[in-house]
């Protein structure tokens, strides 16, 4: 019996775009984050990672929910991968999620409630890229864990993904890419939703890059 | 007789058409987008709509059909 075989490999290339103009810190920066974001702005560097605020509130809504027992939540961020003046930068539209396996200190999606999961990724409303995962930290701070970073490392390499990690308790949020072997903090702004209202220019179908496979 | 799939990468939005036979299983194309991709399988689910495949049921038991469309998934775990 032959085994199964790749035929050819259809990329998605980034969506030529510039960023959103209106833009706003998130109020649960710390002071640090702050100051990389206005740093970033200042020097009139764009940023990596802009956020639609709808994205913002389910995330921060259900974090806050399981605040009070110390559950971590958990979800996959749900945008698009954008590239304007020659540097790579995502926007993150909505999330997807489901019912959880989490306790204060570990988080993971219930085996039995994928399909749900996958109900909200049907849902989105777009040819979505995954362009990271968030999870809580409640009263932990913001940080990647041993556990957060090997996630990282094994599903989230590419550039432009992303790690978003909340504490609901402490009103913090932050987020994360993968540098080196570590990990460092990049600052993001929020977008009102009407800012990401855009017109496709071109169907996504074809708006790929065809390679022949191996 | 041959058919063919199409396997979307979430974490890309890239994806491949793949050429299977009706008793492949579930698992051998799941390691060849592995393999593929160079990934880690352990830190994905494989939907088909909105049911999870796994193990080493063969296509034709999985309902797998010419020009459906799998999507690999990440599966993370935070700490």
């Amino acid at each position: 019996m032959a085994k199964p075989r790749v035929i050819r490999e259809v990329r998605r290339d980034p969506l030529n775009r510039p960023p959103p103009q209106d833009i706003s810190p998130h109020p649960w920066f710390t002071n640090e984050t702050k100051v990389l974001y206005d740093e970033a702005l200042r020097r009139g560097h764009r940023l990596e990672i802009y956020m639609s605020s709808l994205a913002e509130e389910k995330m921060r809504e259900q974090s806050l929910r399981a605040a009070p027992r110390r559950l971590e939540v958990m979800g996959l961020l749900l945008g698009d991968v954008c590239s304007w003046g020659g540097r790579t930068y995502s926007i993150i539209r909505d999330v997807g999620t489901t019912d959880l396996e989490n306790s204060p200190a570990k988080v993971k999606f219930d085996p039995s409630a994928l399909p749900r999961l996958f109900n909200d990724l049907d849902r989105a409303g777009f040819d979505y890229v995954v362009v990271g995962w968030y999870h809580s930290h409640p009263g932990h701070t913001c940080f990647m864990s041993r556990v957060d970073l090997r996630t990282q490392k094994r599903a989230f390499t590419q550039g432009y993904h992303c790690s978003v990690v909340i504490d609901p308790v402490s009103r913090e949020v932050r987020a994360f890419k993968l540098t080196g072997e570590g990990y460092s903090e990049v600052p993001f702004a929020l977008v009102a939703p009407e800012a990401l209202r855009f017109r496709r220019l071109k169907p996504l179908s074809s708006m790929g890059t065809e390679a022949e496979t191996r | 007789m041959p058919f063919r799939i199409r396997v979307k990468n979430a974490e890309t939005g890239a994806s491949v058409e793949m050429e299977l036979e009706n008793d492949n299983t579930v698992d051998e194309v799941i390691e060849s987008a592995a393999t593929f991709w160079r990934k880690d399988m352990g830190a994905y689910v494989v939907r088909r709509g909105k049911k999870v495949l796994r193990g080493s049921t063969s296509l034709t038991e999985a309902g797998i059909r010419e020009d459906d469309v799998l999507e690999l998934v990440p599966d993370p775990e935070g700490g």
